[in-house]
């Protein structure tokens, strides 16, 4: 019989992620681990997660010590059985070692595509993983594609999982004519159209979540499953001083700060995540585009669309489209308060410690919750 | 966004604005790859490539080329400026300054002043600089202190291709002179660049390291140069934050004295020569604004107050390197050792 024995690689989050820096090891070598049990705690230059076991094995090697820094893909650690000897070990880790050197992109990252739209506009969008029903992530206001960094991958295990530009965003098309969440539904479903997605998850944060939760509103038969995190559209209620100030910041430690109140710790904001958004916002038309969503979506420091009693409806007549309602208990911009009013058939999560970017401030949670959510779907 | 070099990145903000703003125009030697002659058009694009494909693209009107006379290239430009164009003129290597410096500092950046701001002049400078190729003493200088030196003017000095294109796009939108200086040896680098037009704002340091034990600020190709003394750093354990500052006036004095406060130590990396240099311009405000945050003397790590050499090992000896960096911020975590004792 052939012994298993796993790699544990440093894993690549996000588009931008060359090299992680390994925090803490949370399991001693010789421990044994389950699939999804937190093995390390590992820091980007962006943020800072907990790497989780794909497989069941016992740790036997820690090949990367704590402080250490290694390109993503690099071999961080062994998982195999007790039965193992060390030497095949040893023998596992000098052959990963060697063929690395010969072939650094050892799982090339998948890359960012154009999407052409009948209209001419083009969106961005990128694919992970393939087969089964498909996902479909959509960012909140002023993001892009890559706030699912730490999301996309762990759902496309068993689907192809894609997460566009909204337009406006990231590298997407800056035309825009209202920028009302039925314009950018309108626009979603266009997209689903050019990607061959008749029906999919749809998966939302804020914006997003407005937008996926209009685009079910009045197209029921696309939707395998609904997940919304801290959606714009239940409630008139916003801060609005968050959009506004988003749009005065010219410079990136202004944006910084800014940022920092999506999350409910503002340190979650680095530098180079500002200056990330920054150079979004910086694309000749993308302040127009986003003064106009502001305009249409948040008009006179509130939300234009209050759409909890047609949401109410539409569950009530689609009752096996599973739903799920994310939110974070310390969201600073758009109150959790909506999720109590909610049918009892919607599966609706409060997360505490966590403010307005569960994704990223509780990505192994909200990983979780989305693999349960679309785990039940055929 | 795709990779590009720093020479495209350039070439493309010059396509995007031409294309944009029917009153850019490009003005100097060689742009359109010498205008009335037997050869090919624009068979190079300028002595650089910076420029090819313009003259094809927008025409003779638009893709002006000149004599050998610097004094009518900034003349002609000053005053297309004022009269409403928005020209882009290339002064090939910026060691030529002194040819026509009387109608950049005296003329185009006073005109706003002079004219109680009834007048703008918004004319961009281009120009290659730095050391490095062997080009003697009159083609590889850093003169940027002299445009720096003079109210009126903006200049600014990009060290990567993101850089260069943003910049470049904010410079020719601009409504004052800027001088936008080039050096030689960064055009063949390479970085993520986005195909659309955006702008990178003047003032604004860029932070592309952050560690807590220095702080080394750098310009152009000295960023690269400090980049490779901090990995050299970290490797034995010492963390630094490099800043560009990009743009040298204005001077964002904020992200360099926020650093200094918290790391306590300051290297400044420049390869012009060292007298009234902008090595000396950061050190004395940093001395100035955040003196009591020093934890040791301020570095600069400069070329020697000499002409560049040609001679290769010479010129080579001339140039600040990583080695010359690295050392300045292992002599200043001595000092705090020594002191301790």
């Amino acid at each position: 019989m052939m012994m298993q024995i796993t790699a544990i690689s440093m894993p690549t989050w996000g588009l931008t992620m060359e090299e992680g820096t390994l925090v803490e090891w949370l399991v001693p070598e010789g421990a044994r681990v389950a699939p999804g049990m937190e093995l390390a705690e590992i820091e980007t230059t962006k943020v800072t997660n907990m790497l989780e076991a794909q497989e069941a094995g016992v740790l036997r090697r820690h090949v990367v010590a704590e402080g250490e820094t290694r390109t993503c893909g690099a071999l961080i650690g062994v998982l195999a059985d007790e039965t193992v000897p060390d030497a095949e070990v040893d023998a596992f880790i000098a052959r990963f070692a060697e063929s690395a050197a010969g072939d650094a992109a050892l799982a090339p990252a998948p890359e960012p595509r154009q999407l052409d739209l009948p209209d001419g506009r083009r969106l961005r969008y990128l694919r992970v993983g393939e087969g089964g029903t498909a996902a479909l992530l959509v960012h909140g206001f002023g993001g892009d594609l890559d706030a699912w960094q730490l999301i996309q991958a762990r759902l496309a295990v068993d689907r192809a999982v894609y997460a566009i530009d909204l337009p406006g965003h990231g590298e997407s098309t800056k035309e825009i004519r209202t920028g009302d969440l039925a314009e950018l539904a309108e626009t979603v479903g266009q997209a689903m159209d050019a990607l061959g997605l008749e029906r999919a998850h749809l998966v939302g944060h804020s914006l997003g979540a407005g937008t996926m939760l209009q685009l079910a509103l009045t197209h029921p038969g696309r939707v395998a499953s609904l997940a919304l995190i801290a959606p714009v559209g239940l409630a008139e209620a916003i801060d609005p001083t968050f959009p506004t100030e988003f749009l005065a910041a010219t410079k990136t430690r202004d944006l910084q700060r800014c940022l920092g109140r999506l999350f409910a710790d503002p340190a979650m904001v680095g530098r180079e995540f500002a200056d990330r958004v920054a150079r979004n916002k910086r694309l000749d038309g993308a302040e127009t585009a986003l003064s106009k969503i502001v305009a249409a979506c948040f008009p006179d420091g509130r939300q234009h669309a209050v759409l909890l009693p047609a949401f109410a409806s539409w569950i009530a007549e689609n009752p096996a489209i599973p739903v799920t309602v994310i939110w974070g208990e310390e969201d600073a911009i758009l109150s959790p308060d909506p999720l109590g009013q909610l049918p009892a058939s919607v599966v609706a999560l409060l997360l505490p410690g966590v403010g307005h970017m569960p994704q990223l401030e509780a990505a192994k949670e909200v990983n979780a919750i989305l693999c349960a959510h679309v785990g039940g779907v055929a | 966004m795709s990779k590009k070099t720093f020479r495209q990145a350039i070439n493309e903000a010059l396509h995007a604005e031409m294309q944009r703003d029917p009153r850019v125009v490009v003005i100097g030697e060689d742009v359109a790859g010498g205008a009335g002659g037997t050869g090919v058009d624009d068979a190079y694009g300028g002595v650089m490539g910076v420029t090819r494909g313009l003259v094809g693209a927008f025409g003779r009107e638009r893709v002006i080329d000149t004599p050998i006379t610097e004094s009518a290239i900034m003349g002609m430009a000053a005053g297309a400026a004022v009269t409403g164009l928005r020209p882009v003129a290339e002064l090939m290597f910026v060691d030529f300054i002194g040819v026509c410096f009387d109608q950049i500092y005296n003329q185009a950046a006073k005109f706003r002043y002079m004219f109680g701001g009834k007048a703008k002049t918004p004319l961009v400078i281009r120009a290659m600089f730095g050391a490095g190729f062997s080009a003697g003493a009159q083609h590889s200088q850093c003169l940027y202190s002299f445009f720096t030196h003079v109210p009126g003017l903006k200049v600014v000095i990009p060290s990567t291709p993101y850089d260069a294109k943003g910049l470049l796009i904010e410079a020719i939108r601009d409504d004052d002179p800027v001088i936008f200086l080039e050096h030689t040896k960064l055009y063949d680098i390479e970085g993520q660049v986005p195909d659309e037009a955006y702008t990178v704002p003047f003032g604004e340091a860029s932070v592309l390291r952050e560690g807590g034990d220095v702080t080394i600020v750098a310009l152009a190709r000295m960023v690269h140069v400090a980049l490779e003394a901090a990995d050299r750093l970290a490797a034995s354990g010492i963390h630094a934050t490099v800043i560009d500052p990009r743009t040298t006036s204005p001077i964002d004095e904020d992200t360099i004295l926020e650093s200094v406060t918290e790391t306590g130590r300051l290297v400044v990396v420049d390869e012009a020569n060292p007298r009234c240099s902008l090595a000396s311009e950061i050190a004395a405000f940093a001395a100035d604004k955040a003196f009591f945050a020093l934890k040791a003397p301020i570095r600069r790590v400069t070329a020697p107050h000499t002409p560049v050499p040609f001679a290769p090992v010479l010129e080579a000896a001339y140039i600040p390197n990583a080695g010359q960096v690295e050392a300045a911020v292992r002599q200043l975590l001595d000092i705090n050792a020594d002191r301790k004792r």
